[in-house]
């Protein structure tokens, strides 16, 4: 009797698997394959493809061109590129000299730098220096749109710390340079936004030739 | 717990080694440097099997991981198999991090053989195969292909696919698109895939070399770029595989997320993610690169080249990208394409100028 009850649940699991086979099927299809077999999308682009991906972020410094890595990801190491096209995006906006600091990330500059961090170097007119240490590629972000007359000096300060305390030294620089150039009442404010990518200048259809 | 550390060397971690000038096949889309027919690209005498020897010991002692060697036709030199032996019995040393830490070993760099498959015999898939070398054909296309390279051989890089998956060997087809390809490019895909290339990788045409004779009609419009990409994502997920695109793209030209299965890369790699060591082996910033910097022998000289630097910090986006908002993570497509194009390495890559625009060659600054 037993092998007799066995024998049916057998014959109703097959039937039962059988009928489910077609819409596995279908499931499989549909399903994509594992993401282990997915290969990491690379940073970088290459026309041999055959750079295996970086297994750590390089460094290479502008002084020494001495390369120093970290391990990956390093949220500093990696902003840099970011952080040098801001600063140089900075330049039209100012008299003030700008220059990103960047020897804590070296080892051969400074091998016993506790780790890596940007500080920014303003150079005012009147020859003296100051430099804020700890900049983040959003700091710059901001600095930027601060010099662009798009975020007030009151927003600047809120939404960055490392720069609060040279807000007031940037401004009274900024004043005097406007003054020099003949330009006493303060640049028009335009409408202030919000310090994310989304609100720098875009050209959705990109450069045109 | 080691956070960073002096790398072996400032290189980059791969080297592209183009062991000869000479080819079997005539390619129009060729970006050879010294296919170009204004002759600027000065051809000096090739490295012999010694020289050669040099290079792949050095760059392993100065941690260069990953070594590719290429061309011209690779398989033309008659010392391959020696060169290739030779690289798999150097150590170099391989950089990674691991659960949160950096760590190195010490090993044999990972090979890479670039080939347009015409001389590839089991020899050398059985080569491949003890030295774990990765191979690469190329397949322009299948009705297109002996329009493409002038000899008649889709059939043949089909069957070599097979004969190194046969053997177990992982290979990449990697397809040149063109204008005249574009439209079989699903084919040439499918046709890769089931002869048995693991990978395929893509390369948009770019003007260089001998390239630059036919660059009417071969360029892509940005159109067409966005049709070879969907095509190759269209195809690649019907068959579940994956696949990359070698060249770079600007990212307003690209929406690159929209991508699964294709890796379509915004960011250029020159001098940062590999370099190339030339015919006479004078190093340069990319393959597509007209300008010949440093003989080997003084590889260290790179770091206080201003070209090299430029590339290495990244210092030339075009003017025109001013004020975009993606100009952050984004290099504006090639920068030697841009150079070869324009005459400025800030220049605009060809694809967002009409070919009319495109400079005429000149000699190396």
């Amino acid at each position: 009797m037993h092998y007799v009850a066995l024998a049916v649940v057998v014959l109703v699991l097959l039937v039962l698997g059988i009928f489910a086979l077609p819409g596995r099927g279908a499931k499989a299809q549909q399903t994509p394959p594992p993401a282990a077999t997915a290969p990491e999308p690379k940073p970088l682009a290459m026309c041999y493809d055959v750079s295996a991906l970086p297994a750590a972020s390089e460094y290479v410094c502008p002084k020494c061109g001495e390369k120093t890595d970290y391990k990956k990801p390093d949220r500093v190491i990696d902003a840099i590129p970011a952080c040098r096209r801001e600063v140089a995006a900075m330049k039209p906006l100012t008299k003030l000299r700008l220059t990103l600091d960047e020897s804590a990330c070296c080892a051969k500059c400074m091998p016993k730098s506790p780790g890596p961090s940007l500080s920014l170097d303003i150079h005012f007119l009147d020859g003296s220096k100051r430099t804020v240490r700890n900049v983040t590629h959003n700091d710059l972000k901001q600095l930027r749109e601060f010099l662009a007359g798009k975020l007030s000096a009151e927003k600047f300060a809120k939404q960055s710390k490392s720069f609060a305390e040279a807000i007031p030294a940037i401004n009274k620089a900024l004043e005097a340079e406007r003054k020099s150039l003949g330009l006493d009442q303060p640049a028009k404010k335009t409408k202030e936004s919000p310090a994310t990518n989304e609100s720098l200048p875009k050209t959705p259809e990109g450069p045109r030739p | 717990m080691i956070q960073r550390r002096l790398a072996p060397s400032f290189l980059p971690t791969t080297g592209v080694l183009e062991l000869t000038y000479r080819c079997n096949h005539r390619c129009l889309f060729c970006s050879c440097p010294w296919e170009n027919d204004a002759g600027t690209f000065a051809r000096r005498e090739e490295l012999s099997t010694d020289q050669w020897r040099d290079v792949l010991s050095k760059l392993c002692a100065m941690g260069v991981a990953n070594l590719a060697f290429t061309g011209g036709e690779p398989l033309l030199r008659d010392d391959l198999t020696a060169l290739v032996r030779h690289a798999a019995s150097c150590q170099t040393e391989h950089v990674e991090t691991i659960d949160g830490q950096l760590e190195s070993r010490f090993g044999p760099p990972r090979l890479y053989l670039l080939s347009n498959g015409r001389l590839v015999d089991d020899a050398i898939l059985t080569l491949c195969k003890q030295e774990n070398v990765q191979l690469s054909m190329s397949l322009p296309g299948l009705e297109t292909f002996e329009e493409h390279t002038g000899h008649d051989g889709a059939d043949g890089v089909l069957a070599r696919f097979a004969r190194a998956k046969a053997l177990g060997l992982e290979t990449v087809a990697n397809i040149t698109v063109t204008r005249l390809n574009l439209h079989e490019l699903d084919r040439t895909i499918s046709a890769a895939l089931l002869a048995g290339a693991h990978q395929i990788l893509l390369n948009r045409f770019l003007p260089g070399g001998r390239g630059l004779r036919h660059t009417d009609r071969l360029s892509l419009a940005r159109e067409q770029l966005v049709e070879m990409l969907d095509t190759a994502e269209r195809v690649l997920d019907v068959a579940g595989r994956f696949g990359s695109l070698g060249t770079e793209v600007p990212k307003c030209l690209v929406d690159a997320s929209r991508y699964k299965r294709l890796s379509v890369s915004t960011r250029c790699s020159a001098a940062v993610g590999f370099f190339v060591i030339g015919p006479s082996g004078h190093a340069r910033v990319c393959n597509h690169s007209p300008v010949q910097l440093t003989h080997f022998s003084e590889l260290e000289s790179l770091k206080t080249n201003d070209y090299w630097r430029r590339f290495t910090q990244k210092q030339y986006l075009p003017e025109a990208c001013g004020e975009c908002g993606e100009r952050f993570a984004c290099d504006a497509g090639c920068r030697e394409a841009a150079h070869i194009a324009t005459g400025q390495v800030d220049g605009l890559d060809p694809l967002l100028l009409p070919v009319s625009a495109h400079k005429k060659p000149s000699r190396d600054p």
